[in-house]
């Protein structure tokens, strides 16, 4: 991989994240920050509060589901050859909120049982997704069924939080299908962390076999690969980085479109570069999503799955277009 | 390598499509094998390179059973390139052929300098050392179709399997190709590639010819293409040339209506079953 992008991109995320948690209500400067940085004595506590304790883990948790669902949907586009696939498209993250909204719903409990719901959902949306997909015409058709079962799961989300959150259903209902980082703090940060880094390492590892891939399963197979056990084994992952992400901030969409694709453009398709590469770039995104969802309406908050989507559709419909044309 | 398929027996699911074939391949050989679409042709390649597990019969590998060998194992010593290869990204002829080390790597697949050298070696074998940057998308057919052998031939094999190495490219591209079969049959490397110009099939010192599963014949190509067998095989009338001074076999089909009369009883599905004492059986394509 080209180092000095990697390295810039870096340094966008580090300078992303710093930057967005001077936008706000509370007026804080780039001077108050560095003091908070350097002398934190000389800050007033409100203001530590609101930087280390809502600003800064509200952007950390963008870019950790940025970076999340962009390895997702970078993994996805390599291992079923469609440059449309992503979580959210495939139906696998509506597959996730569905899981999420069903544990709350049953009130089981908050901080194992609804990531572990949301893993479990999106598991069942990528087995109803891939089977269906497997029945119609080669590439679209796995897009279409992502498309059908991720419209029904956002129904049913919607239909279990209408029937069980009472007088909060509306803000859940919103919550779940169209995301928002409102419910960041530092636990959910370490939770999805704990999922990614992991992710990224072993993804980056797997890097060149998921090249492989790319050349059939025959092609894989006369190398020695096994596309099919590699192809389960990559769901996995995928399908917990996007449960995991879900289960902090609802179903985002189109940013997994959209940073794998930003990052081929640029580098290339192979997957060792791309997918480290996606991953800072999704997170880079979804920070600036969220600060442009906090700030364009202030005091009142947009979901950032509005703001995603005024993006990545367009970017969808390019794709689409581009492939067809 | 020693190459011995012992009345072996190939297919997907139900469907036959290699029936008992014996054959045996040694080393440096260049083998190209013909027959019309649905004879075999891939799924002889597969048995061979290990990813298709034949019904019946064995597999011998230097006198092992092949089926003792694991997968990684046999795609370090047979390299393969499967028909009309391609990718689904656009990858650099360097990328590519870095896949074709993937059998001695593991996680996290990083390359050693014997991995470079060995990436070095094919790249200057097929020519592309000098274009190992570009993108698979700006080559010509030929040029691809080189990067994609080079992968193979990055594993250090030594056999090599093509499927249709030469379909689609232009005759230049062609004779290049046959060429390198050529040398690196001299140095060892057992080459056998499908093939559907037979023409092009004649040139290689030894030809298979399958039809509908079975080996039909086997030897040089003046024992195998003679005008009963292209008739047996492809249902096609041919003339078989030899060239006086190079002894090459040359084979020119002819058209109906042209002036010569078919068999009496023309069909293929009569002669071959006359021919291999077989019930009519439908076995099937290919894929």
């Amino acid at each position: 991989m080209s180092l000095k992008v990697f390295l810039v991109l870096v340094l966008v995320s580090v300078g992303s994240i710093f930057g967005a948690i001077l936008l706000g209500p509370a007026e804080i400067g780039p001077r108050d920050l560095f003091r908070a940085l350097f002398h934190p004595d000389e800050v007033s506590r409100a203001q530590r509060l609101i930087l280390w304790e809502m600003r800064l883990p509200r952007a950390a948790l963008a870019f950790a589901v940025g970076a999340a669902l962009s390895l997702s949907g970078g993994v996805m586009q390599g291992i079923f050859h469609n440059p449309l696939a992503s979580p959210y498209v495939l139906g696998v993250a509506g597959g996730a909120a569905a899981g999420a909204a069903a544990v709350i719903a049953s009130g089981i409990g908050e901080t194992i049982p609804v990531p572990l719901g949301a893993f479990l959902g999106a598991l069942g949306a990528v087995a109803m997704v891939y089977q269906l997909g497997k029945r119609g015409r080669a590439g679209m058709s796995l897009i279409l069924a992502g498309v059908a079962v991720g419209s029904l799961l956002s129904a049913v989300t919607s239909f279990i939080l209408f029937v069980s959150a009472g007088d909060r259903r509306l803000a859940e209902i919103i919550f779940w299908t169209m995301g928002s980082f409102v419910r960041a703090n530092w636990s959910r940060v370490w939770l999805l962390g704990a999922a990614v880094g992991p992710s990224l390492v072993l993804l980056w590892g797997l890097g060149r076999r998921i090249n492989a891939l790319a050349l059939g399963d025959e092609g894989a197979r006369y190398l020695g690969v096994d596309p099919v056990r590699l192809r389960r084994l990559l769901l996995g992952v995928t399908t917990l980085l996007t449960g995991a992400s879900v289960s902090v901030s609802g179903t985002v969409g189109f940013v997994g479109l959209v940073a794998p694709h930003l990052v081929r453009l640029l580098l290339g398709p192979d997957h060792r570069g791309l997918l480290p590469a996606a991953a800072l770039c999704g997170g880079i995104l979804l920070v600036w999503a969220d600060a442009l969802a906090r700030t364009v309406l202030a005091p009142a908050e947009l979901p950032v799955g509005v703001i995603t989507a005024f993006i990545g559709v367009p970017f969808f419909l390019w794709l689409l277009w581009r492939r067809s044309g | 390598m020693r190459i011995l398929l012992e009345r072996v027996t190939a297919g997907y699911g139900d469907r036959v499509a290699l029936r008992e074939v014996e054959l045996e391949v040694r080393e440096g050989e260049l083998l190209s094998v013909v027959g019309p679409n649905g004879a075999g042709k891939t799924t002889l390649l597969r048995v061979i390179a290990g990813i298709l597990r034949p019904q019946r019969g064995k597999v011998y590998v230097d006198g092992r059973p092949a089926s003792r060998l694991s997968p990684r194992e046999i795609s370090k010593r047979i390299g393969a390139v499967a028909q009309d290869p391609g990718t689904n990204f656009d990858f650099t002829v360097e990328e590519l052929v870095e896949l074709g080390r993937l059998p001695y790597l593991s996680f996290p697949d990083r390359l050693g300098p014997r991995d470079r050298e060995a990436v070095e070696r094919a790249l200057r074998l097929v020519g592309l050392s000098t274009l190992r940057k570009r993108r698979l998308s700006t080559l010509s057919g030929g040029e691809r179709r080189k990067a994609f052998i080079a992968a193979a031939l990055a594993r250090e094999p030594e056999v090599l399997l093509l499927d249709e190495p030469t379909a689609h490219l232009d005759i230049k591209a062609q004779v290049e190709l046959i060429q390198l079969f050529r040398d690196w049959a001299g140095e060892g490397i057992t080459v056998i590639a499908t093939a559907h110009d037979l023409n092009l099939a004649a040139t290689f010192p030894r030809v298979l010819l399958l039809a509908k599963g079975e080996l039909l014949a086997d030897g040089n190509p003046q024992a195998v293409f003679t005008p009963e067998n292209v008739r047996l095989a492809f249902d096609v009338e041919a003339d078989i040339g030899i060239d006086t001074r190079t002894g090459e076999v040359t084979i020119r089909y002819l058209l109906p209506g042209n002036g010569y009369q078919r068999g009496r009883d023309g069909g293929m599905d009569g002669d071959l079953r006359h021919a291999l004492g077989e019930k009519p059986d439908i076995f099937g394509a290919e894929r």
